[in-house]
């Protein structure tokens, strides 16, 4: 019996993790209080008009941010009668098939899917009405959807039996725990192209984090990419942003680094022969991370910063064929100072960045930019977001981008909307705080 | 003089009431600083940067009584960006003692250095919400507006950095294995 299956452990694990705390806090008197002072006495202070309640209409400011929406009635018997009218059309299609979109590729734009207070709810963008599909005593998170949106996946906690990922039909029916109780800590899945597996990371095996489920429930596995977890020379490793590599989803996508810790690199895994490979190889200081992969599969995007440089952030964001060969450096506008957290235009020849103008993330934009680095694109208004933990998906259309901001200390409360074309964002319309999850339906 | 009164006054730009405010908050965003980023000059650029920061924008602080609240925020925020810039950066792992004897897992439970080696695997964000719940003792929405995300969110966080810990602990308490193969090469 190890001392983790002793009922009483969970209580005295919390009373020695409190200790630790107090313990490793320690009760130092910081001492540079008057070097604070000096610093913030020479500063002026942002005049209240600045800040972004009063530039935003007050209307999308109080919808982005109060609770629950006035509910349009006439909306909603208009929308009944005519899913009442669709309803009946749809029955003369007798022994037809739904249509699905391609994996890749734009495709028509669908619900929103969010967590709000643990339970699982879809929202129609143009419409704004939302509908809790999955609730109860237990704690959803992080609904994705599959490629095709035929399906949802979620992680479910607090059932007294660990933490399972759920798949669903995306109405929130049959759900169906596809891990086992082996697996307690789950993060960042995503569905194969082709729907029926699902990868994850699990955050609490010690000898891998990248793991697959099949969809039925049939399978879970870990695998391999030749990290020793449960060594303790490999311990702070991390391996970040996995994704399938378009079309196939034959290899796996991913950031990490390698058991001689000596830089971060971006890698692929072939799940049948669990061999991996460099994309960008670790160089001795240079951090890389952030990967994003094309949607044909043929390009990978990625942040390169300098690891010599610590009281600034220095990450420019890269793009490199899919073999490692001509990586380029995406282009910025004067007075900006860095990029990051790409992300791919289902078309694929658009990047979403955010981008900085000081030193870290105290005047960041959201930037819409051509792939191929002929341009600096389109940007939007400052302020909106952090630097390092923003959330960014394109609608399926490529019409829009879903963004979760990441600094929300701002006044900024949920999940924005930006108009690909222009880059103005607005709050969207309903409490969404969990990572952007758009639905793609068929054109 | 209360702090609602202080805070009230900085907002108008009194600096001296600012500074009482700063001194008082100090120690505490320190710990908590240093207990996420895990490095104490980081930390202590995080807590000057934050300060520099609740300074500048406190006019644009509607509701005085929730300043400290807001500096939890501000610093937590802070703190996980840091973290996780370094982490990206570079990954500086340390070559621990292969030849430390290995605890016996069977008698007791865990040591100093097995959770100090645990906490310290968290991603930022589970570090955080630790370090909110756990050393600030903030109820979990409480926690939960300081992080800016949903209650559920938090618990379910909470509930996977408590068990990735016990996991990592119980990992240390085997034997280890010589590292084989892979992207290291």
């Amino acid at each position: 019996m190890t001392s983790f299956e002793r009922p009483d452990l969970p209580v005295r694990f919390e009373l020695e993790l409190r200790s630790f705390l107090e313990d490793d806090a320690g009760l130092d008197r910081p001492d540079y209080l008057a070097d604070i002072l000096v610093r913030s006495a020479a500063a002026p202070q942002r005049p209240a008009w600045t800040f972004p309640e009063r530039w935003l209409p007050m209307t999308a400011a109080v919808t982005g941010v109060a609770g629950p929406a006035r509910v349009p009635w006439r909306a909603v018997a208009l929308v009944a009668l005519l899913l009442v009218a669709l309803a009946s059309a749809a029955t003369l299609f007798v022994g037809s098939r739904p249509r699905v979109p391609a994996p890749y590729g734009t495709a028509r734009n669908g619900l929103v899917a969010y967590e709000k207070n643990g339970d699982i709810y879809t929202t129609d963008p143009a419409t704004g009405i939302s509908t809790a599909i999955v609730t109860g005593q237990v704690v959803d998170t992080d609904p994705v959807w599959s490629r095709d949106g035929s399906r949802l996946a979620f992680v479910r906690s607090g059932s007294g039996a660990g933490v399972s990922l759920v798949v669903a039909n995306a109405d929130g029916s049959h759900p169906v725990a596809v891990t086992q109780d082996t697996v307690h800590g789950i993060a960042s899945p995503v569905f194969s192209p082709d729907g029926r597996q699902i990868l994850f990371l699990n955050e609490s095996d010690p000898t891998s984090i990248l793991w697959i489920a099949s969809v039925d429930g049939a399978s879970v596995r870990p695998i391999d990419t030749g990290i020793q977890l449960d060594h303790p020379a490999n311990w702070g490793i991390t391996i970040d942003q996995p994704s399938w590599l378009p079309p196939s989803g034959a290899d796996i996508v991913f950031a990490g680094t390698p058991p001689d810790g000596a830089a971060s690199g971006i890698y692929a895994v072939d799940i049948a022969t669990q061999k991996v490979r460099a994309i960008v190889p670790p160089a001795h200081g240079v951090g890389v991370g952030v990967p994003a992969v094309s949607p044909d599969g043929r390009w990978v995007a990625y942040a390169r910063s300098l690891a010599s440089v610590a009281d600034r952030n220095t990450s420019h964001v890269h793009v490199v064929r899919i073999d490692g060969s001509s990586d380029r450096t995406l282009p910025m506008p004067a007075g900006a100072t860095f990029q990051d957290s790409p992300a791919w235009s289902n078309d694929g020849t658009r990047l979403v960045v955010t981008r900085g103008y000081s030193t870290r993330s105290q005047d960041m934009a959201i930037a819409i930019l051509p792939a191929d680095g002929s341009g600096v694109g389109v940007e939007s208004q400052h302020g909106l977001t952090g630097c390092c933990d923003t959330r960014l998906a394109w609608a399926p259309a490529d019409d829009q981008i879903l963004v979760l901001p990441e600094d929300q200390s701002s006044g900024w409360t949920g999940q924005l909307l930006i108009d690909s074309a222009t880059g103005v964002a607005t709050p969207a319309s309903w409490a969404g705080l969990s990572d952007p999850a758009w639905q793609r339906r068929a054109p | 003089m209360d702090q609602r009164a202080l805070v009230e006054r900085a907002r108008r730009g009194d600096h001296e009431a600012f500074a009482v405010l700063a001194g008082a908050a100090l120690a505490r965003l320190d710990a908590a600083a240093r207990l996420i980023v895990r490095d104490r000059e980081l930390a202590r650029d995080v807590v000057q940067d934050t300060l520099l920061r609740a300074w500048r924008d406190l006019p644009g602080l509607r509701d005085p009584d929730r300043f400290d609240a807001w500096l939890n925020r501000l610093v937590t925020h802070a703190a996980i960006d840091e973290a996780r810039r370094r982490r990206r950066r570079v990954v500086e792992v340390e070559l621990l003692l292969i030849d430390t004897p290995l605890p016996d897992a069977s008698v007791g439970f865990a040591n100093r250095d097995q959770i100090a080696r645990a906490f310290e695997r968290l991603a930022p964000e589970q570090r955080a919400v630790i370090v909110l719940h756990y050393y600030l003792d903030m109820p979990l929405p409480e926690a939960a507006a300081s992080l800016g995300i949903p209650v559920g969110t938090v618990k379910s966080r909470l509930h996977r950095a408590v068990e990735s810990m016990r996991a990592a602990v119980d990992a240390d308490a085997r034997p280890v294995q010589a590292p084989a193969g892979g992207i290291g090469g």
